[in-house]
């Protein structure tokens, strides 16, 4: 069984995750296949990286995201950044995809596809900070998501990030898997 | 039969075990409110498709004796809203499609709706609990709410705890559904016995966490692991 779940453009048609069917070990093969095969994309984009000095942030969600991570870095965890990236989650996983501002009326356009990769380092740095699978649950899904547009890098900063959510998010599958006795290397 | 106690039901494998569950138990519903206008939707197999399922429910339901009312798939829907909305039983088992919310105006139609929902509340609100209870080393079981309008976060009237599922089993389609017509049934007989649902109590907002659709990843190795 494949891992198909990078195939379509996710940013135009969701993922609902429902009821998805079972392929035992060939799946989760594929599934380190189809990441070590991004991360070589990823790593191969021909991307300046003097491109992200001219970064300026996009959205009112860009901004709020960045302080998020700002309360998340160092290794230590400020209480407010854990519960504004609840908010976050949850828009997320209701729409698997992010607005540029929430409740402004009529409803703001999406953020643009930059503020993914900030937003898997975030789920990336609170995973590894807190072990909470919730985490680990969403990075996937937001890195699927990065994976089936992979062409939509501009910046060398947004591509880094994303290489750098990519290896947590292995890393985080393959210990997980290990700790329940599941052979995934 | 038990007078003025529904079922609004999604032409899903689950509704169709609770049905027969309460009708082999002696706990038929009146009534049978069933959401279903041929689409392939959440909570469906392949065999469930195109009515098969409806189908099925439609005449388990009347070899019962029960009433059935078809009604659109959409439980926010008009249709579904006046069809409760005219029901004059108190309390309806609600098994919908999955990701279905229910909307003020059908929660504001004064009934209470009774759902089963798989993980123990209130530590795991959302989706996908089981899953999530594997990977985390928790207990694995089911809770009876009434639904409000927030996320699981209604009156629990009924918690039960049960073993894990062996590694390898089908959790969505087997597992989950046994377990949740197990607590179905035993909430159903306190309606027949004592008239009403236990008490039970109201959950601390700030209690527990919500968990979203698990990804196929994870489920993987929840359904594969090896250590019990």
């Amino acid at each position: 069984m494949i891992y198909n779940y990078t195939e379509q453009n996710l940013l135009e048609e969701q993922q609902g995750y429902m009821y998805t069917p079972f392929g035992w070990q060939a799946f989760l093969e594929d599934y380190l296949r189809n990441r070590a095969k991004a991360k070589k994309q990823m790593e191969e984009l021909d991307i300046v990286a003097v491109e992200s000095l001219n970064h300026e942030t996009s959205s009112y969600t860009e901004g709020e995201l960045n302080k998020i991570l700002a309360g998340l870095k160092n290794k230590k965890i400020e209480p407010d950044a854990l519960e504004e990236l609840e908010n976050y989650l949850r828009r997320f996983e209701v729409a698997k995809k992010l607005r540029a501002r929430y409740h402004v009326s009529p409803p703001a356009d999406y953020v643009p596809f930059s503020v993914y990769p900030l937003f898997a380092e975030i789920l990336s740095v609170s995973y590894i900070l807190t072990r909470d699978i919730r985490y680990l649950n969403t990075l996937l899904k937001v890195n699927d998501t990065i994976i089936s547009v992979i062409d939509n890098f501009t910046e060398k900063v947004s591509v880094l990030r994303a290489i750098e959510a990519l290896n947590t998010e292995v890393a985080g599958v393959k210990k997980l898997a290990n700790e329940h006795g599941v052979n995934l290397q | 039969m038990i007078k003025e106690l529904g079922f609004l039901a999604g032409a899903t494998p689950r509704s169709l075990d609770y049905l027969r569950a309460l009708v082999e138990s002696n706990l038929t519903p009146d009534v049978l409110f069933l959401m279903d206008d041929g689409l392939f939707l959440p909570g469906q197999r392949d065999k469930d498709k195109e009515g098969a399922m409806g189908r099925t429910l439609e005449s388990t339901a009347k070899d019962a004796g029960m009433n059935v009312k078809r009604l659109p798939a959409d439980v926010n829907s008009n249709e579904v809203v006046n069809a409760i909305s005219d029901y004059p039983g108190r309390t309806v088992i609600y098994s919908g499609y999955g990701g279905a919310l229910l909307r003020v105006s059908i929660l504001d139609t004064g009934k209470e709706f009774l759902h089963i929902h798989s993980g123990l509340l209130p530590d795991y609100k959302g989706s996908t609990n089981i899953y999530y209870a594997l990977l985390n080393r928790d207990d694995c079981g089911a809770s009876a709410l009434l639904i409000d309008k927030g996320i699981d976060t209604g009156r629990v009237v009924g918690r039960l705890k049960c073993d894990t599922p062996r590694p390898g089993e089908d959790i969505d389609y087997e597992y989950d559904i046994t377990m949740r017509t197990k607590l179905l049934v035993d909430m159903v007989k306190q309606i027949s016995v004592h008239g009403r649902l236990p008490d039970g109590e109201m959950q601390k907002k700030e209690e527990g966490r919500v968990y979203y659709i698990i990804h196929p990843v994870l489920k993987h190795i929840a359904i594969m692991r090896k250590d019990g």
